[in-house]
């Protein structure tokens, strides 16, 4: 009995099918030896991804800290864009562009790189190999562009080789995360601010203001007769403000008591009407102005007991914005003997204008 | 009588001698070959791994874990038949019930083995057995005590012993250990035996990934914020911010506030940090802008220059899910912004910070954040002196993993 199997002719079909078959087996088993996974390798420790700024599309740096799990040769450090870290699904870029990014930093324990190589979607940073240690090291990427997306996870998986090209097998692999997100713009306005109040009394900001109207009852040549009313302004205007005065002299019909349009010294028995803003001995009335603001007085109404009356003068300024302050005015009026009888009377308006 | 029948009675005779022989051989063999004269056996007696893991498969689980076959712990639990003084005991583990003793694979029974376990009718054996570490092997071990009560025949599995850091064998199957009772001190005098058997498993290896995560998002919308799932969807809508009164505008004599929202879960082992980065409000093109608090928390003054942010833990206008802050894989708030509830009058009870232009840390999170909603509040004050115009900042958020 022949026991001899009969041979398989290789250009038979059965051959053909038979070398056909083991091919396939032979890729089959080829691909399931390189398949992979991140559990297969070290993860580098305390890792973690800082952006310097989380808006989408913003280009910004992406800064990279770690520590290597054991001391090994280090030639190379591959940082991929990805969803996903499984090592064996390809990496989807969910939008990064380091294809700019240039080494801007590196600190730590493990240092000496530079960029080997660089496309959107990848970094591969290099430099001879030697070994490495386990203390954090950071590197900072410049100039990395941001996803668009809102909120947009952002995956780098990192992979480090003994190699300084990145080839041959890993060292360790890990994955950072972070984010993009929604900046919070906040938007509101300042309003134009003016403080102004003008009475015979006023209380710091025009909380309260009381009279308006000064009566001299009869005037004397011989006796000096004055009255007080204050103002105050505040505001918010980077040019400050002016406080004009504006207003006649004292007039009964067609007869009136002149202005002083000079400053000048209170005279009993001479025509005079006019104030100024300081704290006066002659006569004895007024104070000088105060608060916590930067107004001044006008120079002609700033000198005690010299008085002046000009129609649209300004009697007091800021520069600029400034708190309350208040302003105390002193009115004068002296008649000479032969001052016309009548009932004289004026109406004087502080003006205030601000330079916002 | 015939001489056939003399020889048939004599045939019956030696058949019945022999028969009778045999049972006598036989009962006093017993059934384990082991050499006693006397021993009755055990009763309900059983065999506990902790783990039946294989001791070659290795194990990163602590030891006397159920994952773990290195350094496992037998529990040994049976009835003494016979009551009297026990003196020592022997555990012998081999391949087979009966017949020379094979040890199993690799088995270590004597090295590293303590007795965590022994008790009579549930209580604690007075006088406690010991290992004896000559007289024990790799696959025996043997127990004695010098003097002891006795043990009475008690209930179901009266008498237990437990050994820890016991190694089992490598080879997955069935082993058995052939245990004995003396009534003396040197394992001679047998008074119990029995048999109780183990298998011994691979276990079922299971691996899998857990890839590292991170959701972070931000809003101002009042209606972006959703409940807080488990699957922690992000928070939605737009950032803008319109603060001040119903024309956007602030005003001295009184304090305008608004939100916005964070969302954050992640699965870092190394905690997590929300951070802030932003200038504080200001008016281009000009450099005005109104001052911020600074890094220590200040309540509310209106009529002076203020912006600040704060947390708050009632979830100001937002109606999701927002809160819960500092317990398990929360986040933890940074003090001087975890009090943005309350009022904010002149001296309220609401306290903000802000640092302008530099990454401050508001929440933070020692580990993970399962999901986690936080409701941020905006101040602005203006003083007489704020420039008028229109004010602008962008706050820009940050979730920052460490695995």
């Amino acid at each position: 009995m022949n026991i001899n199997r009969p041979r398989i002719d290789i250009f038979s079909k059965a051959g053909r099918f038979l070398c056909v078959f083991i091919f396939l087996v032979f890729i089959l088993l080829q691909q399931t030896a390189i398949v992979v996974s991140a559990a297969d390798y070290p993860r580098p420790a305390n890792r973690s991804l800082q952006l310097g700024t989380t808006e989408p599309g913003a280009t910004t740096s992406y800064a990279f800290s770690w520590r290597y799990p054991s001391p090994t040769n280090i030639g190379s450090v591959r940082l991929e864009m990805c969803d996903t870290t499984d090592i064996d699904i390809v990496c989807t870029n969910p939008g990064t562009d380091m294809s700019a990014a240039v080494l801007s930093g590196q600190t730590g324990g493990v240092t000496g790189f530079n960029i080997l190589s660089q496309s959107t979607n990848e970094i591969i940073l290099s430099r001879p190999s030697t070994g490495a240690n386990t203390s954090q090291s950071t590197y900072v990427l410049d100039n990395v562009i941001n996803p668009v997306g809102l909120p947009t996870t952002i995956l780098v998986r990192i992979s480090t080789y003994a190699s300084s090209d990145a080839s041959g097998t890993l060292n360790h692999l890990g994955s950072v995360i972070n984010s993009t997100a929604q900046p919070i713009n906040i938007t509101t306005e300042v309003p134009p601010i003016l403080f102004f109040c003008a009475a015979l009394t006023i209380d710091e900001w025009c909380q309260n203001i009381n009279g308006n109207f000064i009566d001299y009852s009869d005037l004397s040549p011989s006796v000096e007769d004055a009255g007080v009313s204050q103002f105050g302004a505040a505001t918010n205007a980077i040019g400050g403000y002016v406080v004009t005065i504006n207003g006649n002299t004292l007039t009964a019909g067609n007869r009136t008591i002149s202005a002083l349009t000079t400053p000048s010294a209170n005279t009993p028995g001479v025509a005079q009407f006019g104030l100024n803003l300081r704290a006066n001995t002659s006569p004895a009335n007024g104070q000088d102005s105060f608060g916590a603001g930067i107004g001044t007085v006008a120079p002609d109404y700033d000198t005690p007991d010299l008085f002046k009356f000009v129609n649209g003068d300004v009697v007091a300024s800021a520069v600029t914005g400034t708190l309350f302050n208040t302003y105390t005015a002193t009115y004068i009026v002296n008649v000479p003997s032969d001052q016309a009888s009548g009932v004289y009377n004026t109406t004087i308006a502080y003006i205030c204008t601000a330079a916002f | 009588m015939s001489d056939y029948a003399i020889s048939l009675k004599r045939s019956s005779l030696l058949l019945a001698a022999l028969a009778f022989t045999a049972a006598l051989l036989f009962t006093n063999v017993g059934i384990f070959g082991l050499q006693k004269a006397d021993a009755a056996n055990f009763t309900v007696r059983s065999l506990n791994m902790l783990s039946p893991i294989a001791g070659n498969i290795g194990s990163t689980t602590p030891a006397n874990s159920e994952t773990n076959g290195v350094d496992t712990t037998h529990t040994f639990a049976f009835d003494n038949a016979t009551a009297g003084t026990v003196l020592s005991m022997r555990f012998e583990y081999c391949t087979t019930a009966a017949g020379a003793c094979v040890a199993p694979t690799n088995i270590e029974v004597e090295t590293g083995t303590t007795i965590t376990v022994q008790t009579h009718e549930a209580v604690t054996v007075a006088t406690p057995f010991t290992i004896n570490g000559a007289s024990s092997t790799a696959n025996r071990l043997d127990i004695t005590r010098a003097s002891g009560a006795a043990f009475g025949i008690g209930t179901s599995g009266n008498l237990v012993f437990a050994f820890d850091d016991i190694r089992n064998t490598d080879t997955v199957g069935t082993f058995f250990v052939r245990m004995v009772a003396y009534s003396d001190a040197a394992w001679t005098a047998a008074v119990d035996d029995g048999i109780v058997t183990g298998a011994i498993t691979t276990g079922i290896a299971i691996t899998t990934r857990v890839s590292e995560t991170l959701g972070f998002s931000t809003t101002a919308t009042v209606g972006g914020v959703s409940a807080e799932t488990a699957a922690c969807v992000p928070v939605t809508g737009s950032g803008a911010i319109a603060l001040g009164d119903a024309n956007n505008t602030l005003a001295i004599a009184q304090a305008y506030d608004a939100y916005s929202a964070f969302r954050m879960f992640t699965n870092a082992g190394n905690g997590a940090v929300v951070q802030y980065r932003g200038a504080t409000l200001t008016k281009a093109p000009l450099t005005d802008d109104i001052n911020a608090i600074g890094a220590a928390a200040l309540a509310s003054a209106p009529g002076t220059e203020q912006f600040g942010l704060a947390i708050d833990a009632d979830g100001g206008t937002f109606t999701g899910d927002t809160g819960g802050f500092g317990g398990a894989n929360q986040l933890a708030l940074t003090t001087a912004y975890n009090d943005g509830e309350g009022t904010i009058v002149n001296a309220g009870t609401a306290s903000f910070a802000f640092v302008s232009n530099t990454l401050t840390t508001i929440a933070s999170s020692p580990g993970s954040i399962s999901c986690d909603t936080a409701a941020v509040r905006y101040i602005a004050n203006i003083s007489p002196l704020t420039p008028a115009g229109t004010y602008t900042t962008t706050i820009v958020y940050y979730g920052v993993p460490t695995f």
